[in-house]
């Protein structure tokens, strides 16, 4: 793992977003159980968040094989700076341009509040199911906080780089 | 991650005192046959009335919420991009119009000239169980207290 790898703090500071967001969702379910007509909210993320994953996989791949092209090619005199540029440009200035240009799909996410159509569980239409909503809510809090671990432990790493291994 | 979750559940364990409180009046005044003033006149149930709060001000920091007004939102919409509650709110406490109950009793001194007494409208079964619902929705809004301090303070540790 690239221990400063922008990627995994991006994704995994989205994922607690919309754990957030769904567990704030799950709160307001459980505090209006006893509310007549109450529709339950649910928040769903993660197939948007597989995609923007998947989007900035392709999207390193192909900085690489870009830089790994430039790196490696032959024809390329090493004593000359300005050679990887003109080759750069050469190549395509646009598309490499694009590449560098920040990771604007990250910034695309967010994670979507829907009414869930469960069948009502009182006679006053309410259809808050207790036990669900109590089973989800440690389900999100778990997720959340093995993620905040997670980071946690990514920092540690950097923090033993910064510091040197006696530290 | 935000404290707003926390002022939701806080809505909710003050609704659901307030129901306890008026089960407890129900129930303390099952055999009540007269006014605060002293005259006749059975106690009347009293049952709360709860309506959820969609709010700007507990809105959440992406802007999903941001355009929604107090309350003006139909919350029973299945549109996408639905709003999430910020609360819950006692919208009123309403008397209970089920019939009162007739209890022959002569020697009562506010019996009718048939000898029956008018007895508040109070079933003590049902008291129980809505206390029962009250007291089990007030811990389910605990535990999801505790659940979000546990996720801020996982935050917290980043």
């Amino acid at each position: 793992m690239d221990l400063l790898s922008k990627q995994s703090l991006e994704v995994t500071t989205l994922a607690l977003n919309g754990l957030a967001q769904r567990h704030k969702a799950i709160i307001a379910n459980v505090a209006n159980a006893d509310t007549p007509g109450y529709q339950r909210t649910d928040v769903k993320f993660e197939d948007q968040l597989a995609q923007i994953v998947d989007k900035e996989n392709k999207k390193q791949e192909l900085k690489e094989s870009y830089s790994a092209g430039l790196k490696y090619s032959p024809d390329l005199a090493p004593e000359s700076p300005f050679n990887n540029l003109n080759k750069m440009i050469g190549m395509s200035l646009g598309a490499y341009n694009k590449l560098n240009a920040g990771n604007e799909s990250y910034s695309t996410f967010k994670p979507e509040v829907m009414n869930t159509d469960d069948p009502p569980v009182k006679l006053d239409g309410n259809n808050v199911n207790i036990e669900h909503e109590m089973v989800e809510l440690s389900k999100t809090a778990t997720r959340y906080t093995a993620i905040t671990m997670l980071q946690a432990k990514m920092f540690k790493g950097m923090n033993r780089v910064i510091k040197g291994n006696g530290a | 991650m935000s404290f707003d979750a926390l002022d939701v559940s806080a809505s909710a364990l003050y609704a659901q005192r307030v129901k306890m409180d008026t089960v407890a009046s129900n129930m303390a005044n099952v055999n009540t046959t007269r006014n605060p003033d002293g005259t006749p006149g059975p106690y009347i149930r009293k049952e709360v009335i709860f309506s959820s709060l969609y709010s700007e001000a507990l809105g959440d920091a992406t802007g999903i919420e941001s355009e929604m007004q107090n309350i003006d939102v139909n919350p029973y919409s299945k549109s996408e991009n639905a709003p999430i509650a910020t609360g819950v709110s006692v919208q009123e406490i309403v008397e209970d119009d089920t019939p009162l109950r007739k209890v022959y009793d002569p020697s009562h001194p506010d019996a009718d000239q048939d000898g029956y007494v008018s007895m508040p409208n109070v079933n003590i079964v049902k008291e129980m169980t809505d206390m029962i619902s009250a007291s089990r929705a007030y811990e389910a809004n605990v535990t999801a207290i505790d659940s979000t301090k546990n996720m801020l303070s996982a935050a917290m540790r980043i």
